[in-house]
């Protein structure tokens, strides 16, 4: 009986303890809040992955004898599968009135879709709807397409007297960096390895060049927004129809892009796939298609989790320094408790008790401090940061979300509460063992 | 004075201290029988080993040779949880200079050794009834009036008889006493000394009392000097009269 009131006595009255109770609070409340936020981003960035891909693609380079229609009927006989898209791919550089656009390093992914599935498939219509100023009245925005239903229709914007152009959608960071405008044209210029090239010439005949280029030039109908920096930034949609006069019969990349009835039965959907799919096909998952990503943004995650957990073992030192000054402090009463029939367990009870009470204490100060930090995070941003430094911290216009994320992760939760849990047992043991093996005489006449 | 039954009995203890490298004896086989009722006092000049003996015999310090018999068992040759568990309930410890918790008051430091004794469900349900106790003791030491008061705001005297109300808590058999007045002005330790003589005829309690002052030292029914590690019986007398 006497170990808990004991240890909560030895607690009450010392304000050096609340310092220590402080010091767990806020290491936890610091790790809570940075996974939560941590979370909150890397969320939001997996929904936007998501969002520009579909739940399964089949990639169709392989398949002999390729046409979208069969594949496509195929595909809508496998299990759970709701809708499908076929999409080609290409890479090229954009040029305007001669001048070539390199698209920064990486060049510009060319997608050929078609508008009316891919409407059924993915989350194209919510990325045309995307309004370009969200800060603007509702009213007055503009949506980035003159026409939802079909985005690629030129006609409002078409020269009668000029031969009529495919119509081309451009990245909303893409658009902005190139400086057009819509209604104006845009050529692409792609290059592929020439298959002629291989062959053996005839006589007298004229040499093949390795790189066959085709050009097409497209009229621009309109923006599109995924929110995702990179994307919007080095990404085109053309409609799919003119693959073979742009590309010529080898064509692009071959994607189909299929929604399932619900993302849990992503195997069965998978496996059934296989089975109807002809040779040549592979079907992945839009997480294994951005794996890297996915695991990098994880890995970031994990790195910053085990930084940050330093602080509780910072604060475990505090515990110990602390609860040392009181066993030294407490060392004649130590001996008076012995004295009183007080056991070498019932002691170590008492201190090891004290760090326990700190980090439970700590804990439950650390969890609803950080709870009211994660939900309020944007009115501190915004409303205190904002005043005391003259900025938000968060900048809106960098991010596609107009707040900081959040996201409760329960298992983080309970494993930092644990490791501080655990970590104020650990530092407590030593003092407590110190105090635990007072001989009681020597204890008694300590001064 | 020969018909008290023996309460404990010490024999042959041995204590030796090393001080810079040299072995200073301080006990040197002492043989010493505690008998139920009385009151020993043990005198001697300073440094000559009274208060060694009573932590020997109290358990708070271990010899280097003896026994220590009490209901026919050698105490030091039991575990420390063994040890603690009798020095809870057998003996009561009154100290000179008090040993009051000062994060407690005065009726918790009163409860203390009860709270040791009992586990949690022990001791919740014996809790009204050990208070009692507890408020009774005060009482009957003269600090019934002060229970919710802290020890730092008490003056020795208070102090000693809430300490001694404490070692009464658990209904000990032996109450061992070190200099339980060398702290106090003369009518202050007037009063503790009267204190003592009243527990030790009303609840027939044992005490072992280490002293330098004569008043307190001519209270016992027995009186021992320590000279050169060794035990002389200096008094073997009844002051009053209880002996029969």
């Amino acid at each position: 009986m006497y170990i808990f009131f004991l240890s909560l006595q030895f607690l009450m009255r010392r304000f050096v303890n609340w310092i220590c109770v402080i010091c767990v609070a806020l290491a936890v409340t610091v790790l809570l809040a940075v996974m939560a936020i941590m979370g909150g981003f890397q969320k939001q960035l997996l929904e936007s992955y998501q969002s520009i891909s579909s739940d399964l693609v089949v990639r169709a380079n392989r398949v002999r004898d390729f046409s979208p229609t069969d594949l496509r009927s195929k595909i809508a006989e496998a299990d759970h599968v709701v809708a499908s898209t076929y999409r080609f791919y290409t890479f090229g550089f954009l040029g305007m009135e001669g001048q070539i656009h390199y698209g920064g390093s990486a060049g510009i992914k060319v997608w050929g879709i078609d508008p009316e599935t891919e409407f059924e498939t993915t989350d194209l219509r919510q990325h045309l709807e995307n309004v370009a100023d969200p800060d603007k009245d509702p009213r007055d925005r503009t949506p980035r397409v003159a026409n939802l239903d079909d985005p690629f229709d030129t006609s409002e914007l078409e020269d009668p007297d000029r031969r009529p152009k495919p119509g081309i959608l451009v990245g909303d960071k893409l658009f902005q960096s190139l400086g057009v405008r819509v209604g104006e044209e845009l050529q692409i210029t792609t290059a592929s390895f020439n298959e002629e090239y291989s062959r053996v010439t005839e006589p007298g005949e004229e040499p093949q060049d390795p790189v066959r280029g085709s050009q097409q030039t497209f009229l621009i109908v309109g923006t599109f927004s995924t929110g995702m920096y990179e994307y919007d930034n080095h990404t085109v949609y053309v409609p799919s129809e003119i693959e073979y006069d742009f590309l010529g019969p080898e064509g692009g990349g071959r994607e189909i892009f299929v929604k399932i009835d619900d993302y849990e039965n992503v195997e069965a959907a998978r496996s059934s796939l296989e089975m109807k799919l002809p040779l040549g096909a592979d079907v992945v998952t839009w997480q294994e298609q951005n794996r890297v990503f996915i695991s990098a943004v994880q890995t970031e995650k994990m790195i910053q989790a085990v930084i940050l957990s330093f602080m509780i073992l910072l604060a475990g030192g505090a515990i110990m320094s602390v609860l040392t000054m009181i066993v030294v402090e407490k060392t004649r009463d130590v001996g008076t408790v012995k004295a009183l029939g007080g056991t070498e367990s019932g002691i170590l009870g008492i201190f090891v008790m004290n760090g326990l009470i700190i980090g439970i204490v700590g804990s439950i100060a650390g969890l609803l401090l950080g709870i009211l930090i994660i939900d309020n995070i944007n009115f501190i941003d915004s409303q205190i940061i904002a005043k005391v430094i003259g900025h938000r911290i968060f900048r809106p216009d960098v991010y596609v979300f107009d707040e900081i994320p959040t996201a409760y992760d329960p298992t983080g939760m309970a494993i930092t509460i644990g490791i501080t849990l655990l970590v104020s047992f650990l530092a407590s043991l030593v003092p407590a063992w110190k105090a635990s093996r007072f001989r009681p005489v020597e204890a008694l006449r300590y001064e | 004075m020969s018909e008290r039954v023996v309460l404990m009995r010490a024999k042959g203890i041995q204590k030796s201290y090393f001080m810079g490298g040299q072995e200073l004896c301080i006990l040197d086989g002492v043989d010493l029988d505690i008998r139920e009722g009385e009151i020993l006092s043990i005198v001697g000049r300073s440094g000559t080993g009274k208060s060694t003996l009573l932590n020997l015999l109290g358990l708070l310090d271990e010899p280097q040779a003896g026994q220590l018999e009490f209901d026919g068992r050698d105490l030091y040759r039991q575990s420390h949880r063994r040890q603690a568990r009798f020095r809870n309930r057998e003996i009561g410890f009154v100290f000179q200079l008090y040993h009051l918790l000062p994060e407690l008051n005065v009726l918790n430091n009163t409860l203390l050794p009860a709270r040791i004794r009992y586990t949690v469900p022990g001791w919740l349900a014996r809790r009204s009834s050990l208070r009692e106790r507890a408020e009774e003791l005060l009482e009957r030491v003269g600090m019934g009036h002060r229970i919710h008061q802290h020890p730092s705001t008490l003056s020795g005297g208070e102090r000693q008889r809430v300490a001694i109300a404490r070692a009464l808590m658990n209904d000990p058999s032996l109450m061992l006493c070190d200099e339980p007045t060398g702290n106090l002005d003369r009518r202050t330790a007037q009063g503790i000394v009267e204190l003592i003589l009243e527990l030790n005829q009303s609840m027939n309690k044992t005490f072992v009392i280490v002293t330098h002052e004569d008043d307190l030292a001519r209270l016992g029914h027995r009186q021992v000097r320590i000279e050169d590690g060794r035990l002389i019986w200096e008094k073997d007398y009844d002051p009053v009269g209880t002996t029969p």
